[in-house]
């Protein structure tokens, strides 16, 4: 594969800081930034998969997602050039991924809206856990209709307490990496987790009751 | 020893133990707490529920099903669209513009002829507004120059003769514009035929001394008024404004500008030594103030003489 970009969309980036970035993903960026296309087909392979998941969970439209994602891989591209490695390249993306969520966030509440499924729908969609989790087969029952109760509430919180829980519970990241990926101090991570989980658990024992 | 902690403190690092987000000691005082306290520990037991629940809900693609494909294509979709906004970027446009130099000559040349044409097309714009007397801008421009010749002012009424020197000077020099003087007290009109006559004309004085407009207001000729001009009376006295020229009005503070007048030219014979033959010239226009000719009626000679008597007012 030639050069694919030519120091248009992707600037020299220099000399960098790369505290938070280790060698391979450091020449990884390196390569993309000098325009290399197999590098830059490296970056999209590896992170399509965690970049389309987050849109998915966040935007809850398949289509959507994918091209929300495809945004995003232009957006890294067009300012690779300014990243310096104070994060992870994971949590950078990331990080794209929520401002551009956040940007269609309005429009996705009013199309998504429109186009909630019922609590049969999504237990027939989702109703097959055995390949997803190791839980106990009682806990298993237990959790089917549970956890389309607790989506249907995830869905009705606000975005960034949504956006904090998605990316701990499911992405499994860490409370700092959250406030970068958020653009928020630790402390004000952990008040959303807390909050968010208020909400959820107030929605469990509503379904105990 | 392990610390004994309440139940405020340790629901504040509920989230915190759950998560693997609390210091060692922080997690083993929650530990102690949770081993003999049910309520906090059924509240353990709900979050860890509620992450279970959202992990089973998870959307994620999985990787052996149809998804994964699409996904798949992901990355040869994001590859197109860049390549495609490189190719349609500015930079590489603007060099395939000269990647064919034949193209270059005409596309300049084409250039060239366009801002030629604009900047004439827009010249003759300019000038067409300038030139038209109707159009606004000539009406705001006149306005914008008072004492140009398109908008003559009045000479003051004070103006006066300084006694010495001949020269008009303003008697208030905080108000009016001089009266302009003929500077050659009319030489012009010597040409007019050999019988007393009078005409009084509007002008306008421009700056340079010269009359740029006139109207003959009246004309008298052998005591009579003559219903119509002569033919050769017209042209002797357009010839003789024509060559007129008169020092310019000035403002008290010296600017030269133009100004409306009415100028009374008058040839009258006086015969000696009977000093009734002298005729006053009748004004046209009140008020008149004379202007003295070049030399003063009382110190003409004792014999048959022409006397060309100008006078003008505002």
């Amino acid at each position: 594969m030639g050069t694919l970009i030519s120091g248009g969309l992707v600037k020299n980036a220099g000399a960098v800081a790369w505290s938070e970035v280790d060698t391979q993903e450091a020449a990884l960026i390196a390569r993309c930034n000098t325009g290399d296309e197999t590098a830059c087909a490296d970056l999209v392979s590896i992170h399509q998969r965690m970049v389309y998941s987050l849109a998915l969970h966040l935007l809850g439209d398949r289509d959507e997602a994918l091209d929300l994602s495809q945004e995003v891989f232009l957006r890294v591209f067009r300012t690779l050039s300014s990243f310096r490695g104070q994060s992870a390249l994971r949590t950078w993306i990331y990080r794209i991924v929520i401002n551009q969520a956040r940007n269609r966030q309005r429009w996705w509440r009013r199309r998504h809206r429109s186009s909630q499924v019922s609590l049969d729908d999504h237990l027939q969609q989702f109703g097959d856990v055995e390949s997803k989790t190791d839980v106990l087969p009682d806990r298993q029952l237990a959790s089917k209709e549970t956890s389309a109760r607790i989506w249907q509430a995830l869905e009705r919180l606000p975005f960034d307490q949504r956006t904090a829980l998605i990316l701990r519970e499911i992405d499994g990241l860490r409370y700092d990496e959250i406030a970068f990926s958020l653009g928020v101090a630790v402390g004000t991570v952990k008040s959303r987790l807390t909050r968010a989980r208020q909400s959820l658990r107030a929605e469990l024992l509503g379904l105990r009751t | 020893m392990i610390p004994y902690v309440g139940c405020e403190y340790a629901r504040e690092h509920l989230d915190g133990f759950v998560d693997g987000e609390l210091s060692v000691d922080e997690q083993v005082a929650v530990e102690s707490h949770l081993r003999w306290c049910r309520t906090c520990a059924a509240r353990v037991e709900d979050l860890q529920l509620i992450g279970d629940s959202i992990r089973l809900g998870s959307m994620a693609p999985r990787a052996d099903g149809e998804e994964a494909q699409t996904v798949s294509h992901l990355q040869s979709s994001v590859l197109i669209r860049v390549r495609a906004e490189e190719e349609l970027s500015f930079g590489t446009r603007f060099r395939e513009m000269f990647t064919d130099m034949r193209l270059l000559w005409p596309a300049l040349g084409a250039t060239s002829a366009v801002t030629v044409g604009l900047a004439l097309a827009l010249s003759v714009l300019h000038s067409t507004t300038l030139e038209r007397p109707e159009s606004l801008a000539m009406m705001l421009e006149s306005l914008s120059d008072p004492g140009g010749d398109r908008n003559p002012l009045m000479p003051g009424n004070n103006a006066r003769v300084d006694r010495y020197t001949g020269n008009y000077v303003d008697s208030d020099k905080a108000g009016g514009i001089s009266v302009p003087r003929a500077l050659d007290d009319g030489a012009g009109f010597e040409t007019m035929p050999e019988e007393d006559a009078s005409f009084a004309v509007a002008a306008v004085v421009s700056r340079e001394g010269r009359i740029s407009n006139y109207e003959l207001l009246k004309h008298e000729r052998s005591g009579r008024e003559s219903r119509g001009l002569h033919a050769n009376d017209v042209e002797m006295l357009d010839a003789a404004l024509r060559q007129s020229r008169f020092s310019p009005a000035q403002t008290p503070v010296g600017r030269v500008v133009a100004v409306n007048m009415v100028w009374l030219i008058e040839r009258i014979t006086v015969q000696t030594p009977d000093p009734h033959a002298l005729r006053v010239a009748p004004t046209v226009v009140a008020p008149v103030r004379q202007v003295p000719p070049a030399e003063s009626l009382e110190e003409a000679p004792l014999k048959r003489s022409d006397r060309l008597q100008t006078l003008t007012t505002a």
